[in-house]
């Protein structure tokens, strides 16, 4: 108990100072011979989190079984085939909650970021097409070969080449902004009247999820459009739908006395931890001219209800 | 404090009191004006640098026809032994204040020639040879006399004085980008004194042209100090914060001195620089070339420079860039790539015939129920 109090006390501190620009917050000490002031209004959630994301670019049937991604981006020690790792994935979100009942009910704005960089491969001489090319088959060893193949790798068909004759010193680098409309439902009954510190919730909404190619030369990278004259920034947007259960700690109902002085001195309601399913479902329909970016993965982070 | 001096002493009865610092073409060089003096200003024997004296307490009237002299010494050149004893290391210079100029509290500059504070001619040696003197970092003091010969009033202004070049960059790398080259490199073991590194770049095939267009080169300084041909090429001053090019064999100065640089490393001319400084205290030591043509071989050295300016060329790398492509290529299919941000239909969707027929049909018949509605909603109205 002494832990969690002195933790919050350390966390009122740390937010305090971020919120104290709210407006209309009186900002005064709790004196024992006084009853407890009532909570203060509460209509925002700001939520910050982070989790592991990887788009799912590569299960698309457009691209009739390659693997660009895992090709471009994946790990060289891993078969052909194999999806990258996953990265850092970090977002944020803003609600309104409009709705104060059996629980609350909110519209959200989410938004993250997420980059992944490889070596660039370099282009052949002929302009049109990469020097080299993966050419195992998913679940075998990574294995490239060069597409301008020597006299000698002719007559043996062997057009075996190193990795390294195959890459440039540049780097690209794969952008990916996911930004969703929520609607974010907190069942919070269970703290509010039983002091039972945990609240399920489901943010459920549409995602737009936008990404950009670039490099160590350019910021965005430009694309031809096949006649050489006029060439497009490579980069656009996916869209579809994410769903987003999870259960929060509140931390809060913890500690009730150092809640409502975290309330009186800064006006935040309720702090809680959070872990939840992060379910993206962004341009999945294969057919679709986009890229797929969807994922099901998990994410926690720290929410503050004001 | 180098860099900065006083004048003090009496002429006669009467007190003078000033200060000294170093000036370059009008300009008072404060900050670090006592480190100006490398190799290039020694090897180029500059004069485009001057001692300016500010008195605050000149000299009345009633003292004219005293007389002044200018010296440049390792030892103290205010006592007339130094100034008179064989091999003492005190050198007159031929330029000199006026008396005149000592009673006024206008600001005047006596220029002084960078060989002499270098390597100063010995009293009495006649055989005298200006080489730069290499030996490290050497104090040196320069000295406005005025007054009794023997015991003149003086402004004194110590500088610092290096020729002395830093090591040369190690493990000098290049790798191979679209349209650029990234050159990474290492300290040398000795890196004390190197504050800066500067990267030049030329093409293999065409060496005598800039890389950089006019206008980069325009707005980018070259951070080292160096006399090519006679010509000196200086570094940005701490008072003006300006290259300084001094062209070659300016009139009424002596020819250059033979360069000691080692002729092999990349000629040291601004014209091929290819970046920017970058600090010796920073955390990576690269840079990346750009704007370069693809498939075209370019010579690269980097430059280590310290604060006197003097710069020491790492081992030439020769480096190709290469095009790279676009990762989004291996995303494309028959019907394009996945750019654009609307919301499109399939290929697939697109290609289906009801879509291509039933689609317009669709909006032809809304429009056409749309515009009946709207006459009826007259009709009725009128």
């Amino acid at each position: 108990m002494i832990k969690a109090r002195l933790s919050l006390g350390l966390l009122s501190l740390c937010v305090g100072s971020a919120m104290a620009w709210l407006p209309g917050r009186a900002v005064a000490q709790l004196e024992p011979e006084h009853p407890p002031p009532a909570a203060s209004p509460q209509h925002f959630a700001l939520d910050i989190k982070l989790g592991p994301y990887r788009p799912a670019l590569d299960d698309n049937a457009r691209l009739g079984g390659r693997t660009p991604f895992s090709d471009l981006f994946g790990e060289r020690d891993d078969l052909a085939g194999a999806a990258p790792s996953r990265g850092l994935l970090t977002q944020g979100e803003i609600d309104y909650q409009f709705f104060h009942g059996f629980g609350t009910l909110a519209v959200g704005l989410s938004a993250g970021y997420y980059w992944r960089s490889a070596p660039a491969l370099r282009q052949g001489s002929t302009g049109t097409q990469p020097l080299c090319r993966q050419a195992a088959s998913a679940g075998e060893d990574r294995r490239w070969e060069t597409t301008e193949p020597t006299p000698s790798m002719i007559a043996t068909k062997d057009y075996r080449v190193s990795y390294e004759s195959c890459i440039s010193g540049d780097e690209v680098k794969l952008n990916v902004v996911p930004v969703s409309l929520l609607v974010v439902y907190r069942m919070d009954e269970l703290s509010k009247r039983f002091r039972v510190p945990i609240i399920p919730y489901l943010r459920i909404g549409v995602g737009a999820t936008f990404w950009w190619m670039g490099s160590s030369s350019s910021y965005v990278l430009s694309q031809s459009n096949g006649s050489g004259e006029e060439s497009t920034q490579t980069s656009g947007a996916s869209y579809g739908l994410v769903v987003h259960p999870g259960l929060a700690i509140d931390l809060s109902a913890i500690d009730s006395q150092a809640a409502r002085s975290l309330d009186s001195e800064v006006g935040i309601n309720r702090v809680s931890l959070f872990f939840e399913m992060q379910g993206s479902y962004i341009g999945l329909w294969s057919k679709s001219n986009k890229l797929n970016l969807s994922d099901t993965t998990f994410s926690g982070g720290l929410s503050f209800e004001f | 404090m180098i860099g900065t001096g006083t004048c003090a002493g009496k002429v006669g009865m009467d007190d003078i009191a000033g200060t000294v610092s170093l000036s370059q073409n009008g300009n008072a060089i404060l900050q670090g004006g006592g480190t100006m003096f490398g190799r290039a200003e020694c090897e180029c024997r500059s004069r485009d640098l001057s001692v300016r004296v500010v008195l605050t307490d000149p000299l009345a009237q009633t003292a004219a026809g005293v007389g002044s002299s200018t010296w440049v010494g390792a030892v103290d050149c205010s006592m007339q032994t130094n100034r008179t004893n064989l091999n003492s290391l005190c050198e007159q210079q031929a330029n000199q204040a006026t008396p005149a100029q000592f009673m006024s509290i206008a600001a005047f500059d006596v220029p002084i020639s960078a060989e002499a504070l270098t390597n100063p001619k010995p009293i009495g040696k006649l055989d005298h040879q200006y080489a730069c003197d290499l030996n490290g970092t050497q104090s040196r003091t320069l000295y406005l006399l005025v007054g009794d010969q023997n015991t003149p009033a003086s402004c004194k202004l110590p500088v610092s004085v290096n020729t002395t070049l830093p090591a040369a960059p190690q493990s000098v790398k290049l790798s191979s980008g679209d349209r650029a080259l990234t050159v990474r490199w290492e300290a040398p073991t000795q890196a004390a004194g190197i504050e800066n590194y500067q990267v030049l770049c030329r093409k293999k095939n065409n060496p005598n042209l800039p890389v950089k267009t006019d206008d980069y080169r325009g707005s980018t300084k070259f951070w080292f100090s160096s006399c090519v041909d006679g010509t000196l090429y200086r570094r940005p001053l701490p008072g003006t914060q300006l290259n300084t090019i001094v062209e070659k064999r300016p009139p009424n100065t002596p020819d250059p001195v033979p360069s000691t640089v080692p002729a092999s490393t990349f000629p040291l001319l601004p014209l091929h620089i290819c970046s920017d400084r970058i600090p010796a205290a920073g955390s990576t030591l690269e840079a990346r070339i750009d704007e370069l043509d693809n498939s075209v071989p370019y010579e690269i050295a980097v430059l280590a420079i310290d604060q006197y300016g003097n710069p020491m060329a790492s081992q030439v790398v020769v480096g190709t860039p290469l095009p790279t492509t676009n990762p989004i290529d291996q995303f494309c299919d028959g019907d394009g790539c996945p750019t654009g941000f609307g919301c499109s239909f399939s290929p697939g969707l697109a290609a289906q015939p009801w879509t291509r027929t039933g689609l317009p049909l669709s909006v032809m018949v809304l429009s056409a129920l749309l515009f009946r509605r709207r006459s009826r909603s007259l009709r009725r109205a009128g």
